[in-house]
């Protein structure tokens, strides 16, 4: 059994952890861009423009007023670059709490290391909060970070909250909300070649259509999806004919599927990819990852596969089991089971005549902790007793 | 993905480097400092034409040319940032190729399984105490799980908290209502907690120790005379030692460090154990074992990509996650014939001569015939399958 500590195989798991901050590091660039470029026009023009207008005598108040209008312009950029300069502060601070983190990965030695566990319980935190987020419960993961500060860096509270809310608005049928976040990241879903805001621009028209808004409905449609007819000319060709197709639960509505209040959900599903693609966020969160790894590699065909009712104040139940347990049981039951190639039983095994194999050692030591007098045994599991002669070694290997 | 050590540079290194420079160029302050030079020359500009008229010309002309520097400047800092943002955003290109949804099993929490990984969410943070957090989960989350159990755990904290405080006595009231389960299970949290006590008042520094750890002797141990006499023997001998407890064989017992973290480890394991829980939370274990199984799984995961095969059907893993002994849980056996572990369909047998095999093996061995006799494949005895019994490890 292998343990030697590789941090940089762990490392490579998190990489969301530093991918997201970088990504809207970008995009605070590239707001930033824009406002300098739209007034650094302004001001070479106003520069010109006050100069000759100055050269041809006007009256020196009059250019005294049009350097006091340049001066306004550039406070209000300041006041804008401000802005995006605490954010990329923040995002920096958040990104550098993430190195450290990973950073400390390399001080551990091995898999059993006080220091990798440590480490284990922040991630399962931050984990936690991020699962939390994904799953729209935002005061669970506020609740999780103010018990735990340490965590408030290493957690992407905002974006995922944005992320739930507009995917939620999508669900119940609203689609401004994505549009307004297709506008923002207009230039990556182009870049990707994303057809995310032709989609919900189709629903919109659809929407129209439904509602007998024909008007609006081809007038939307000529704005917003006839510009795309060379990528989805069958989309739109498909869609015109709902103009004489009404709405209509008719199962030979052959537009039907158009129809559908499903598409909703499939549009709010389409918008959480493309918005985690773009963030370098995984699908299934990272916890689900994880513990889709971590439930598997501890399964073992003897954990408890029956329908147990879950109870939690049972009777007798040593059980230490994770897999066994109430609370992970049920999760593990579509997951295989860890694979192993040798045996791996206790020493010295014996039977007891109801065919259940021990460790010689534990036996003995178990029986006399239970206070049995000497020379008799008792099974652990079922409670059932023997004498010790009636134990027989075994060899399972 | 397979690093070696070396002259490799590590990932964080190379990245560190490349974010202290973004640290260094890629601020917005230069942004700040340019447009406040701006404003300054606008500002002059503004006075002196306002002070001096006549020498409006020459001063428009001058900030004419400042706001042509200005936008030379400006240009200048873009770029210096988006160098540096670009270069920190191409070392993660470089580090992170790696999608780690290759070793996530898609057969994993199925939609009809929607709450479970809430509860077991829940439930994780109800035994790590966290019993806030855990309700906004409950109430958000909309799970139904008895308020019984938030109640029990916080019985076990307020225990905790009070052994952290070397108060006994309610852990003590604790194991004595619960006596019966606790030594069915052999257990004897009850008498160590009774000995800690009496080891406490022993050595408690103000000298009316001795006399007050007799009386609790005297008190408290009878109950336990039958079943741990022995003990109580060593614990009374102390008495005679107790001039210089340190060097006698006694110290050991009585002034170890780790005794109060000791009883009060063992009191969560009992606690959770009436409880049919396991004392470390399963979900910190199962996310713990994910986070040392996942570097392999991932390069399995990655190599089945390539070949166009699926693991995640399979009801075994395809490679053998080594976790350290203290994850397993179950004793693991392999039919040494077939090399697969045995499992209820395929249980193991043992022959009459104490060697152990898959029933399958056994069925193989003997053509399919129970009443075929055949060698035991590790020794000369021979029997037949009949004569096999199935056994539990």
């Amino acid at each position: 059994m292998s343990k030697d500590f590789n941090p940089e195989n762990y490392i490579l798991l998190e990489q969301a952890l530093l991918r997201l901050p970088q990504q809207l590091m970008r995009q605070n660039f590239k707001s930033s861009q824009k406002f300098i470029e739209r007034d650094v026009n302004y001001i070479s023009g106003a520069a010109t423009e006050v100069l000759s207008s100055g050269m041809n005598g006007t009256r020196p108040e009059e250019s005294v007023k049009q350097v006091d209008a340049m001066i306004g312009r550039l406070q209000g950029l300041k006041r804008k670059l401000e802005g995006l300069r605490d954010e990329e502060n923040a995002l920096m601070a958040k990104s550098k709490a993430r190195l450290n983190h990973l950073q400390d990965l390399y001080k551990i030695k091995c898999v059993d290391d006080k220091e990798y566990e440590r480490w284990n319980r922040v991630r399962l935190h931050r984990l936690l909060v991020d699962n939390l987020l994904r799953n729209g419960y935002s005061e669970s993961a506020e609740a999780l970070i103010e018990a735990n500060e340490s965590i408030r860096d290493l957690v992407d509270v905002d974006i995922l909250m944005q992320c739930k809310k507009i995917e939620e608005s999508l669900r119940n049928g609203s689609t401004a909300e994505c549009l307004a976040w297709c506008q923002d990241n207009k230039s990556y879903l182009k870049k990707a070649k994303n057809g995310l805001e032709f989609d919900v621009r189709l629903q919109q028209y659809i929407e129209y259509v439904r509602h007998g808004r024909s008007l609006e409905a081809i007038a939307y449609s000529q704005k917003y999806l006839v510009p795309n007819a060379d990528t989805n000319l069958d989309a739109i060709l498909r869609s015109s004919a709902l103009l004489v197709f009404p709405a209509s639960d008719d199962d030979d509505n052959p537009y039907k599927d158009l129809y559908s209040q499903e598409r909703w959900n499939q549009l709010a599903d389409s918008f959480v990819a493309t918005h985690h693609t773009l963030h370098g966020l995984s699908m299934p969160s990272l916890l689900q990852i994880s513990l889709s790894a971590g439930l598997s590699a501890l399964k073992t065909p003897s954990c408890k596969t029956g329908t147990h009712p879950i109870s939690f104040v049972s009777n007798y139940n040593s059980s230490l089991c994770p897999i066994c347990s109430p609370e992970l049981n049920e999760l593990s039951k579509p997951l295989p089971y860890a694979h192993h190639v040798r045996s791996s039983v206790e020493p010295d095994p014996v039977m007891l005549p109801n065919g259940r194999i021990y460790g010689r050692h534990t036996l003995l030591q178990f029986s006399e902790k239970a206070g049995l007098p000497e020379g008799k045994v008792r099974d652990p599991t079922t409670g059932d007793e023997w004498d010790e002669s009636a134990i027989r070694r075994v060899f399972p290997s | 993905m397979v690093y070696s050590g070396g002259s490799h540079i590590r990932v964080m290194d190379a990245i560190s480097k490349e974010f202290n420079r973004l640290e260094k160029d890629g601020s917005f302050d230069k942004y700040i400092d340019n447009v406040d030079e701006l404003i300054g020359l606008l500002d002059k500009t503004r006075n002196t034409i306002d002070a001096a008229p006549q020498s409006r010309r020459e001063q428009l002309a001058n900030l004419k040319s400042g706001c042509t520097v200005w936008t030379n400047k400006m240009a200048e800092s873009q770029k210096e940032i988006h160098g540096a943002l670009s270069k920190y955003a191409k070392a993660l290109d470089k580090k992170f190729k790696v999608d780690i949804e290759a070793a996530y099993n898609p057969n994993a929490f199925p939609e009809s399984g929607d709450k479970l990984l809430d509860r077991a969410v829940a439930m994780h943070l109800i035994r790590e105490g966290q019993f806030q957090v855990a309700d906004k989960v409950i109430q958000e989350a909309n799970l139904d799980i008895p308020g019984v159990l938030e109640q029990e755990f916080m019985d076990m904290y307020r225990i905790l908290e009070a052994l952290k405080l070397k108060d006994l006595q309610p852990a003590i009231e604790w194991a004595a209502s619960k006596r019966e389960r606790l030594s069915k299970s052999g257990s004897n949290l009850e008498f160590n907690l009774h000995s800690l006590q009496f080891i406490h008042l022993f050595t408690h520094p103000n000298g009316a120790g001795t006399k007050l750890a007799l009386q609790y002797a005297r008190e408290n141990f009878a109950v336990f005379g039958d079943r741990y006499l022995a003990d109580i023997s060593r614990l009374m001998c102390a008495f005679l030692f107790q001039s210089n407890l340190q060097a006698s064989p006694y110290g050991s017992t009585f002034l170890s460090p780790s005794a109060w973290d000791d009883v009060a480890h063992s009191f969560t394991k009992e606690f959770c154990s009436l409880l049919g829980l396991s004392p470390d939370s399963p979900l910190y274990l199962a996310a713990l074992a994910g986070a040392i199984a996942l570097p392999t799984l991932l390069k399995i995961g990655n190599i089945m990509r390539e070949k166009q095969t699926e693991w995640s059907s399979e009801n075994e893993l395809p490679v053998e996650i080594p976790l350290p002994p203290s994850f397993q849980f179950h004793a693991i056996f392999v039919c040494p014939v077939s090399k697969e572990q045995t499992t209820d369909e395929n249980p193991p047998m043992m022959m009459p001569c104490g060697h152990i095999v898959a029933k399958d093996s056994l069925a193989r061995m003997s053509k399919g015939n129970p009443n075929q006799r055949f060698k035991c494949p590790y020794c000369p005895n021979e029997s037949i399958p009949n004569q096999a019994i199935r056994v539990y490890f």
